[in-house]
Order: structure tokens, then sequence, then C-alpha cells
């Protein structure tokens, strides 16, 4: 009996070692689940570039992962194997970047990839092997021709808010809509190359919008083309609801054109982060529809921004699904982002690099997605992970040559006999300040003497101004006086780098009239203009387009006045039984609602800038309220001519 | 006796935890998509080749070929086995949605050289091109023969293992 039971314990207590040993081995649980992403194909002829996103989708980490092999249905890759991929923490993304050199790979073909390789789990070393199916030479989305649409919006003027927004230090614009959406865009520091008036105006209504449940919100931003070097944030609050799901954002360019889908960030308030202007919003509809499914953007980066913004979505509706809450991992999400991703550096960026080599007037379109490719990948966080990383150093390098052989042919072409000083000046300029944010300003030492050497151009400054006070109250007066300077030269600075200029100001006419109670009249009252002068500074446009500046009146320029010009009032009443009474009443009238218009305290300067176009004749009505209660009307012309 | 009972129990309820936690872990994906092996124990001699052979079954919603499924393998021994997919490589064939195919090859398992008598396993995962995955599935390459001494960590750790009971003999002594 006594036998029997040590027996029985001793059966027991290898069965609890087995069961210890068996635990042990599998860490408590702990697994390791190697998937393969959707990969990324390009090439042809032979030579063929696959990136795979490798996602491990167990629950512990998986140590030191390395690729031993690949073979695309027994062709080996060609170039050094092992590929170490480091430690897949669980939930986690890695990429095997592999290239295929063989005649017996065709194009239109299905091959078998497989990867081989292996990974530490709790001190062991385990092998695995993923395998996909592969189609060589499928076009993606970066290849296939265009299929834009446009539609037609509707803005509404009469909401519209302009502010002068500093490049140093960023700033905040806000503009409500008729229907209560209030719509701000946030622009962080050093976003801009140079200062900017940026106008937002509401959308009341898009004409053909291919989104079955309508338009919610959006506005107009301008200048059109504008862009950013840092992500500005769009955040619209509108009385329109509907499940996250069923919201899409948009965007659009000049005129309605290229209508496409745009990604909204993964919160609930409807935000999107905006890199260039013109047309953002957000519609609805429980799909995406066969319209905006078979919709190809014109450009590259509108490409990537409608990819995007297809997984956004429902990777918005998942977190943001009250079932779902704390939102689940979702790794999937990210291989697909980074497929796409590395679609966009393959066959957009890296081409377009290549064509700017060449031929300089690819470079604005290459700078533009390749600036697109790179902000996107910090927003996903993919941006410190390879081969992004390595992606990310060559494309700034390529851009920093490009954009210095770019600034040395613009020197050389001032300096001829036919160039355009102006032109060349404004895009010397804007690359030493591109390079400036990138901290590689260094790499132009000689700038500022080669700008002075420039000459940058001479602009002629006429300022046509009439200011209106009218509709003011008994006991008030009215008055319209008119404002001139006429060719004021303006020099560039090649210290503050801004034009300035500064001269006469004349004052061709000042007329009024006083609103005498009765039976009191006037008597002779007098509007006495005086002399004056004027302050100008201009500073070139940098946001737009600089490195496509083909001729002077393509120079944007933000035109600051400060007049200072005296006028004298002197009032003349009499009444029934007094005789005529006169005495100064007030001064300086033109300059103090000048003051009123534009001393908004916005703006890095703290004044309403004028934004004009050289050798372009541009009009301006702005509007306010005197200190009395009267309507201010501004009615001023400014020309920036470049005498050739 | 008291204390055999508490250990015992204490060893039974552990089982049963961590076994329903293993049970659990491999289960509980709910997936559009699995496989069904013939057999998941095969017997193949050193330096031969298994084949595993079974059904694939397309729940996605949308109809599926072949060539859309991916065997994924892991956790095996890479100085003896090598696992290679059959599925879709020699044909093409169409797996409509809501279908479960006939008996195929599903993929193959080259076995190294390796001494008889020994005992291997895998992990096998099925992937659609939708990114949707199975439920992971554990097969077993059983190698003929006798395996006459203990590799060496096995024998250190039944060692370890032993020790704790020796001790509770001696003191019990």
């Amino acid at each position: 009996m006594l036998h029997t039971c040590r027996l029985a314990r001793k059966r027991l207590a290898i069965a609890c070692l087995w069961l210890a040993a068996f635990t042990a081995k599998s860490s408590l649980g702990q697994t390791i689940t190697l998937q393969s992403g959707t990969p990324e194909v390009s090439g042809g002829n032979g030579s063929f570039t696959l990136f795979l996103p490798i996602l491990n989708a167990g629950t512990a980490t998986a140590g030191s992962v390395a690729v031993t092999s690949a073979t695309l249905s027994g062709v080996a890759a060609s170039g050094s194997l092992p590929l170490q991929l480091s430690d897949i923490l669980a939930g986690k993304v890695s990429f095997a970047n592999l290239r295929f050199n063989s005649g017996a790979l065709v194009t239109g073909n299905k091959y078998l990839l497989t990867i081989r390789g292996t990974y530490t789990l709790g001190g062991t070393a385990f092998g695995f092997a993923i395998n996909r199916f592969i189609l060589l030479g499928a076009l993606d989305i970066f290849q296939k021709p265009a299929n834009p649409i446009t539609v037609t919006p509707m803005l509404d003027s009469s909401h519209s808010v302009q502010t002068p927004i500093s490049a140093v230090n960023g700033g905040t614009i806000t503009a409500t809509g008729a229907d209560g959406s209030v719509f701000t865009l946030t622009i962080p520091p050093n976003a801009l190359l140079s200062d900017e008036l940026i106008t937002m105006t509401p959308i009341a209504s898009i004409g053909n919008i291919p989104l079955s449940g309508g338009f919610a919100a959006g506005v107009e931003l301008q200048p059109q083309g504008l862009r950013f070097f840092l992500p500005a944030t769009l955040t619209i609050t509108s009385p329109t609801t509907a499940p996250a799901g069923q919201q899409w954002g948009f965007s659009y360019g000049a005129s309605g054109a290229d209508f496409h889908i745009y990604p909204l960030n993964l919160t609930a308030a409807i935000t999107m982060n905006i890199l260039h202007f013109t047309g953002f919003g957000w519609g609805m509809a429980p799909s995406l529809g066969s319209t905006l499914e078979a919709v190809i953007a014109l450009k590259a980066e509108q490409r990537l921004e409608q990819q995007i913004a297809q997984l956004t979505e429902q990777e918005r509706a998942r977190q943001l699904d009250p079932n779902n809450q704390p939102p689940s991992d979702n790794p999937q999400y990210l291989e697909n982002i980074a497929t796409l991703l590395q679609q966009a550096y393959r066959d957009a960026v890296q081409p377009l690099l290549d064509a700017a080599v060449g031929d300089s007037t690819f470079l604005e379109k290459a700078a533009e997605t390749a600036l697109a490719w790179e902000k996107t990948l910090e927003l996903e966080g993919l941006a410190g992970q390879e081969p992004f990383k390595s992606e990310i150093a060559a494309t700034k390098s390529a851009l920093v040559q490009l954009t210095i052989t770019f600034y040395n042919n613009s020197f050389a072409r001032c300096l001829a006999p036919d160039g355009v000083p102006l032109v060349e000046s404004a895009i010397m300029f804007g690359v030493w300040k591109q390079l400036l944010l990138l901290g590689q300003d260094s790499l132009l030492p000689n700038f500022k003497t080669q700008l002075a050497a420039c000459a940058a151009g001479q602009l002629l400054l006429t300022f046509d101004s009439t200011m209106m006070d009218v509709g003011e109250v008994v006991g008030k007066f009215d008055f319209n006086s008119h404002v001139l300077a006429q060719d004021l030269p303006m020099r560039f600075d090649t210290t503050k780098l801004e034009y300035t200029g500064d001269g006469l100001l004349s004052y061709p006419s000042f007329t009024g009239m006083f609103h005498w109670p009765p039976p009191s009249f006037d008597c002779g009252s007098r509007f006495i203009p005086g002399p004056g002068t004027i302050a100008v500074t201009g500073v070139i446009d940098l946001n737009v387009n600089f490195l496509a500046i083909p001729q002077p009146s393509d120079v944007r320029v933000l035109v600051t006045v400060v007049p200072t010009i005296s006028d004298l009032i002197i009032a003349s009443v009499a009444g029934p039984d007094s005789p005529c009474f006169s005495l100064p009443l007030s001064s300086d009238n033109y300059m103090v609602d000048y003051g009123i218009l534009h001393y908004n305290g916005q703006g890095s300067n703290g004044i309403l800038p004028y934004a004009v176009f050289v050798n372009t004749p541009t009009p301006f009505g702005i509007n306010g309220f005197g200190v009395s209660g009267g309507v201010l009307v501004e009615q001023t012309t400014v020309t920036l001519a470049n005498p050739m | 006796m008291r204390a055999h009972a508490r250990w015992s129990k204490f060893c039974y309820s552990l089982g049963g935890v961590l076994g329903f936690l293993f049970l659990t872990a491999t289960s509980a994906r709910a997936d559009g998509i699995a496989f069904q092996l013939v057999t998941s124990t095969l017997t193949a001699a050193s330096g031969g080749t298994v084949t595993f052979d079974g059904t694939v079954t397309n729940n996605t919603g949308g109809d599926l070929n072949a060539t859309d499924f991916f065997f994924n393998f892991f956790a095996f021994d890479p100085t003896s086995l090598n696992p290679i997919q059959d599925l879709g490589v020699v044909t093409d064939f169409l797996i409509p949605n809501g279908s479960t195919t006939v008996d195929v090859s599903l993929f193959d398992v080259v076995v190294g050289s390796v001494s008889p008598g020994s005992t291997f396993t895998l992990e096998v995962q099925l992937e659609d091109v939708n990114l949707d995955a199975s439920a992971t599935q554990t097969v077993t390459i059983a190698v003929p023969g006798t395996q006459s001494v203990p590799e060496p960590p096995t024998e250190l750790f039944l060692l370890t293992g032993f020790l704790p009971l020796a001790l509770w003999k001696l003191r019990r002594a």
C-alpha cells in the first residue's frame, strides 16, 4: 500500500514536472505569429523590388528577427542576406526590402514569394517561413493615368476672414460660416517661409459633390497654392453630424479642380493636417461610392492623400467605435500605410527627383511630393523606421543638392544681360530660406553678397488711397480724403531681406460735411489737407511656388504702408440767432482711420499688409467702424511696378 | 498525506488554468478562413519529405483563388525542418465564398539530417490576400527509430525538476 502510494506520488510529480516543462517552453502562453502584409512591387524587365511588411501578430516580442533567404518561385533574391530586422514587438511591423534580378521573372505573372528566417523567443532560436503570391508588374496608384473630377464650390464671402500670419511665430485664423460652423486653422511656428496674409472663406455649398450624403462644411483657404513646411491643422466644428464611418474629408484645388477625399485625423473632432491650400471640408456618405473610387488625382501628392484617406477612414471608424474602447491595436493599418508610402517613394518621389536632376522644371513637383511623403511618414510615426529613415535622408540630401544647383543657375541668369533680377532674387531668397529652415543655410555662404550683386531689382510703388468716414450721427461729420504716393522707389535691403522705401505722400483732396442739429447750420467749415510722408516695406511671398516663378508678375509681395499725413478740420456753425462761430475740431483724420483699419495688432509687425503681385495694380476695399460710430471705407489701389 | 493532497491539487489546478489559457490563445481568432488537416502528425525519415493534405474554408464574404492564400510557418527548428507551401503552386483554382475545398496538398515539410526517434513540431497559420488569418495549428513530424540519449537541456531540466521531489522526500525521512 505504502509502495503504491509512493509510486502514485512519483507519477504525480513527473506529471507536474512535465506540465511545468511544457508551460516554460511556451513562455506562459506567449506566442510569436509572423505574417506578411500587402507588399509593394516595383520594377520590370526581370528586375523587381519588393517591399514586404512583416507583422508579429503574436503576444511576445520576436527577438533578433533575421531574413535568411527570399525566393520568388525559386529565384533567389540578390543582395546580401541575412537581412537583420532586429526585434519585432508584439503587434508591430518591420519591413523587408528585397531585390530580384532574373530574366525568368516576367511582368504580369504570379510568383510565390517565400521569406525564410529566424527569431528568438525566451533565448531559443526558432525558424519561420512566410509565403505570399505576388503579381509582378501590376500598376499601383502612382503609375495609373489620372482620372480627376471637378466640383463647383459656392463661397460665402460675407463670412470671409483675413489675417496676417507671422512665419516665425505662426498663428491661428478662425471663421464662422452662416450655419454656425466654426473653422480654425492653426499654423505652427516656422511652417511658412515668409509672413503671409491668409484668407479663410466658408463654403456655402458644393455642386456635383460625389458624396451621397452631401456636403457638410468646408472652407477655401487663400492664397491659392500656398505651402507649409510643417503641417497646419484645420479643425471644423459644425452643427451637421454623421457617424464616424460616414464622415469623409475632402480637398480640391483652384476653382474646385481635382476634387478628392482627404484624410481626417484619428480623433472624434473633425481635424485634418494641411500642407497646401485651397479647399478643405467634409461630407457624408455610408461608403466611398463608385465615382470617388474611380478618381485618380492629377498629382502624386493628391493621390497619396486620397489613398491615406481611404485607410484612415476605416481606422478612424474602428477607433471611435463605442464597442471598441479603449481601441484595440490594428497593426495592419500601419502595414498598409507603410506599403503605400513605399509605393509613393518608389513610383513618385524617387522618379521626380531623378527627373529634376535633368530638368529643373520638375524640381517644384519633386519638392512638393517629397515633402508630403516625408510629413506623412512623420505623422504616422514611421519616419524613424527603416527603410524610410534612409530614404528620407537620401531624399533630403538630393533635394538640397538640387535646390543649390537651382540657386546657382538663378544667380547666373540674374547676372546675364537679359536676366530679370526681381525674379531671380525671389528664387535665390526662397532657396536660401528653405535651406535655413532645414538648418543647411551654411551651404550658401555667399548668399547676401550674391543677392546684393543680383541687385534684387528696383520696384516703384504707387499708393492711391481714399478713406471715407460716412453715416455719422448728428453733431458729427463725414469726410472723404484722398492721398497719393506715385512711383516711390523701393530697394531691396540685403540686410533685412525686404524691400524698403519712403517719400512724400500728397493729399490731393479732403472734403466733408457736418451734421449740425437744426436749426443750427454750417457757415463755412473747412477741411484742410496737410503734408505727409509714407514709409513702405515689402516682403517677398516665398510661400507660393517660388521655385516656379517665370516672370515679375508672378512675384507676390506683402506691402506694409505706414502713412504719416496731417489734415485739419475747422468747424464753423451758426444758428438763427447766433453769428458764425469757428474752431479747429479734428486733425489727422486720414491717419487715424487708417490706423483703425490696419493697426489691428496682428501679424509680425502689427499692421495689415496689402498682398500685391508685381506689375499688377491691385484694388483693396477695407471696411470698419470709426471711433464715433461711423462707417469707414478704405478704397486703395497698390501698384508695384518693376521697370525693366 | 495532506501535503501531498494540497500539492497534487495545486498541480491539477495549475494544469487546468494553463490548459485553458493555451487553448484560448490558439482558438481566440474568429476568422473568415480556416484549414483542416487530414492529420496533424506525420512520420518522415531523416532527409525525407512529408506532405500535409487538407481542406481550406473560405467564409470571407468574397470569392478567392488558391493563390490568394498563404501559409505562414513558425516556432520550428530551422536546422531540421523546411516547410514549403503547395497550395496554389501547381494549379490555381477558385474557392468560392462559403465553400470548403476537397482535400488537396497544402504544404510539404522537408526534414533535414536528424537523429532517429526525434520529434519536431511547427506552428502553421493560413493567411489570405485580405489579411485575414486562420487559427494557428501545430503539426508534428516524427522520425522513426529509437532515441538513445536525451538531449542535454531536457536531461538537465528533468534533473532540476526532480530536485524538489528529492528534498521533499528527505524532509519526510
